[in-house]
């Protein structure tokens, strides 16, 4: 019912705004595709729908009958499954077998922006057949285990490749291959996995198969991130229905100076900036998400870190972590922490947030504090001398 | 000089000077205050704690000992109001302009920022509601009950008039007791004062707000300020000036049905179980965590600047407005045994708090938590915007926000007319008829402490809202150490009047 009424939409030119169903067929290349494809199209994956079909024949065959409005299908078989003009391809995927997203031409998704998006999608997947079959795996957002020891039994069994763990709480026959939040969360693998791919980032990058919940959004981002998942496609996959992808800023503070991370927050938001991403991560994080990023800015990201109480600019505690080195941390940081604020706060940018820190509890002398001290007793014991008096009389 | 013109020529020209110091220098005023305020709660913050925590718990004593069954009046004195509408006013003395304006704000600002969980999560979210349930539960109602207890017991069992200094002029013999009797009536006039023109500056916030929001019009000037206050100011000092007090028990009864529709609308129209829920959960957790939170000044944590900057500073403003409220409630219960009385106080209007911020908290934590968010955003950004942010969001958002603005400008209305009255009695040597040039005296000087903390900044933003607490404040700290000797009175005369079987 829910299909008819769905291409019964399509046809009247209406796309849901909750998502496309999608068809991709027993192939695993196919699969992966229709898999980014519907977290793609979804905007709101639960709201979307990915239907399996047994082969192109059948792919098709969905798609004429309405169940579905977009089909991955292999670009050969296209040819000889469906007259010219049948169906339409929204989009292709140029990797090993070339692949189309085809959609009816009533249902024609064009100028839809998820297809834009679709599209985005395509050429980014151009990296090959294996980075797209890999992050298929781990797009859908990560499997959530809320119980660590399940989540080790799921390791062990085979279940899963890899896990996320609090990095006390690893199992002992594990190897690590990534590390989140300066350590205190690790992703571990099987040895098995180990022999199997000797390559570690490329592990950790599928490690999103399971994670652990996380109840903030920024946390959930960023342990899509640690699995490898780019920190646009973790933002889009993960933020809340309605509210559209958080821009994706990151807001690093060292966790002693956690107490003034809600200040600097409002000063932020004030200027029209969200926050994302954990409240202390340690600097490693923030290197590791610069260094997802392709160390650049992200399209429209802003990316500020604020660390410790010192003069240190903060370019140089990020080289320090020796992923980048400090011109290009320099040049990051400062390109994207001016490129919001307003014309007149540029110049004191970091200055206004170092400012912030000054929200410290009010220090009185100590002196004063010692006299008002004293006074303060004098009175309660005159008065509790009142009392007891009146109490003997 | 008569003690009236003496207490006159010391109180009046003081909040004078600071107001006009306010429009003057707005930095000066609010410099001041905060290092005043700051100074205070860094230095002695520990005796504000225990002194709050020490009525409650007083409180409770006396309701359970056998003092409980002493008559606020002569023994055979029957209560002046029926039990029902002795509880519907404490009930109405429970509502303010305070609950419109965080009723919202501050859960969901815990929510993003306060000790005790981590921002953001579920845990968060609980805590966030009973700490709002700690600044408007419990101690706010035992400082009331105190104050309100010691005036109630002079006035009805020796006939004493409702002035402060009256428990300390006949519970005290020596020569100290005729300069803090007087110091007594003089730091309750600066702490009425202050502390209902830090109300009526917040209460302006909110108004503008409202109409902003509803209307679209950003009323972003201090001529906006300025126009509201007139408005309030015009219409408290003739219901001053006119004894209209029918039409301000009117008024009152009408914003007690609009507070009630208010919430019950809510209740309904929003997640209801959930918020049902919420309700019977804080009510738990405030019951099994007061204990804690009573004591707790975070010496190991770095969260003294949040306790300074929010219990610290409720605490010392409800003890602001003890010796107004406490007159009112004392008023109204003549010939209540003090269990009743004590028992009364406490419960009623701490339920009903609980009940509207989980109502209100509550749903703007549901909309963070399970909802489209945003609240949160707005929160940050102006604490004011908060209710109407979440009305918009309710059906019926026009009439909600209408009868938010409302109920946020009837509610000053009623409490500065109220606090020209008992500022006039102040001064009036506890005259409860107290002049009309009195009252009128006092209602200026109020709308100009108000305009001092308004029209500081064209846009009032969250530093004007600090300020205006600071300030609210001020008169309060002094009052702390007045309403103390004035217990100490107050249990001296217990003792006396009614020796137990040992004595």
């Amino acid at each position: 019912v829910r299909a008819a009424l769905f291409a019964a939409a399509l046809a009247a030119g209406c796309a849901s705004q909750r998502g496309a169903n999608v068809a991709a067929g027993e192939d695993p290349i196919a699969a992966a595709a229709g898999e980014l494809l519907h977290i793609e199209l979804a905007g709101n994956p639960e709201g979307a729908r990915r239907v399996d079909c047994g082969d192109a024949v059948d792919c098709v065959a969905k798609l004429r009958r309405g169940a579905v409005d977009v089909a991955v299908v292999e670009r050969d078989e296209l040819e000889w499954l469906a007259p010219a003009g049948e169906l339409v391809i929204a989009a292709e995927l140029p990797i090993e077998r070339s692949f189309a997203l085809v959609s009816r031409p009533g249902a024609s998704l064009g100028g839809d922006p998820r297809v834009a998006a679709s599209r985005r999608f395509a050429s980014r997947a151009r990296g090959g057949l294996a980075d797209l079959a890999r992050a298929a795996s781990i797009a859908p957002r990560p499997q959530i285990i809320d119980d660590p020891e399940a989540r080790a039994a799921a390791l062990a069994t085979g279940a899963v490749d890899a896990a996320v763990f609090e990095s006390w709480r690893r199992p002992a026959e594990t190897s690590v291959v990534a590390t989140v939040r300066g350590g205190r969360f690790v992703v571990a693998t099987r040895p098995d996995v180990m022999a199997r791919d000797r390559d570690r980032d490329a592990v950790g990058r599928a490690s999103g198969a399971v994670s652990v919940r996380l109840e903030k959004l920024g946390d959930r981002i960023w342990a899509a991130i640690a699995a490898g998942v780019d920190p646009v496609d973790a933002a889009r996959a993960l933020a809340p229905p309605d509210r559209g992808p958080p821009p994706p800023l990151v807001l690093a503070v060292a966790p002693r100076h956690r107490d003034w991370t809600p200040a600097i927050e409002r000063a932020l938001a004030q200027r029209g900036i969200q926050v994302v991403g954990g409240d202390e991560p340690a600097a490693g994080d923030a290197a590791l998400m610069l260094r997802a990023a392709g160390a650049a800015p992200i399209d429209g990201a802003e990316l500020v870190a604020v660390f410790e109480g010192r003069e240190l600019p903060p370019a140089e505690l990020w080289s320090k972590t020796g992923l980048l080195d400090l011109a290009e941390a320099r040049r990051i940081l400062f390109a994207s922490a001016h490129a919001r604020l307003p014309a007149g706060d540029r110049p004191s940018a970091w200055r206004r947030l170092s400012d912030l820190k000054s929200a410290r509890p009010h220090q009185t002398p100590r002196w004063l504090d010692t006299l008002i001290n004293v006074a303060v007793a004098a009175f309660l014991i005159w008065l509790l001398a009142l009392i007891v008096r009146a109490r003997r009389a | 000089m008569q003690r009236r013109t003496l207490l006159l020529a010391v109180t009046a020209p003081g909040c004078v000077a600071v107001g006009i110091l306010g429009i003057a220098r707005p930095s000066v005023l609010n410099d001041a205050a905060g290092w005043m305020t700051a100074t205070a709660f860094s230095s002695i913050d520990w005796f504000f704690m225990l002194t709050t925590s020490a009525m409650l718990v007083l409180g409770i004593y006396l309701a359970a000992s056998r003092f409980g069954r002493i008559r606020l009046g002569p023994d055979d004195e029957k209560p002046e109001f029926s039990t029902a509408s002795w509880l519907s006013m404490l009930f109405a003395a429970g509502m303010g302009t305070g609950i419109m304006y965080w009723g919202v704000a501050e859960p969901v600002t815990h929510f993003i920022s306060a000790p005790g969980a981590d921002p953001g999560t579920a845990a968060a979210a609980r805590n966030a509601l009973v700490l709002t349930a700690f600044h408007w539960g419990l101690h706010a109602w035992a400082i009331y009950s105190l104050a309100a207890l010691v005036l109630a017991y002079y006035r009805f069992r020796k006939g004493s008039s409702y002035l402060p200094s009256a428990p300390i002029r006949m519970g005290f013999e020596g020569r100290w007791v005729a300069p803090v009797a007087f110091s007594a009536d003089a730091i309750a006039v600066l702490a009425v004062t202050f502390g209902v023109a830090g109300s009526l500056a917040m209460g302006i916030i909110q108004v503008k707000a409202g109409v902003t929001h509803v209307s679209g019009v950003a009323l972003d000037t201090r001529l906006s300020s300025a126009v509201v206050l007139l408005l309030l100011f015009a219409a408290y000092m003739t219901s001053a000036a006119t004894s209209l007090d029918k039409g301000i028990k009117w008024l009152s009864n009408i914003n007690m049905v609009l507070a009630l529709f208010l919430v019950g609308f809510t209740l309904l129209a929003g997640p209801t179980a959930y918020l049902l829920r919420t309700f019977v959960t804080t009510v738990g957790d405030y019951g099994s965590g007061v204990v804690d939170l009573s004591l707790k000044l975070y010496p190991y944590e770095d969260s003294r600047a949040w306790l300074e900057s929010w219990t610290l500073i409720y605490f010392i403003w409800w003890i602001a407005w003890a010796p107004f409220v406490g007159v009112f409630i004392a008023r109204i219960s003549k010939g209540r045994t003090i269990r009743e009385f004590v028992l009364g106080v406490l419960l009623v209007p701490t339920g009903f708090s609980l009940f509207w911020f989980s109502v209100f908290g509550g749903l703007g934590l549901f909309e963070e938590l399970h909802g489209v968010g945003g609240i949160a955003e707005v929160v940050s950004a102006d604490y004011s915007q908060a209710a109407f942010t979440l009305f918009d969001r309710l059906p019926m958002t026009p009439v909600l926000s209408g009868i938010a603005i409302s109920l946020v400008f009837i509610f000053l209305v009623t409490s500065a007319d109220s606090a020209t009255f008992v500022l006039g009695m102040l001064t009036s040597e506890g005259d409860m008829d107290p002049p009309r040039r009195a009252k009128l005296m006092w209602g200026v000087t109020i709308a100009l402490l108000g305009a001092a903390l308004i029209l500081a900044k064209a846009e009032p933003d969250s530093e004007t809202v600090e300020a205006v607490k600071s300030v609210a404040v001020l008169g309060a700290i002094p009052f702390t150490f007045i309403l103390l000797i004035q217990v100490a009175a107050f249990l001296r005369a217990l003792v006396r009047d009614f020796p137990g079987p040992k004595s």
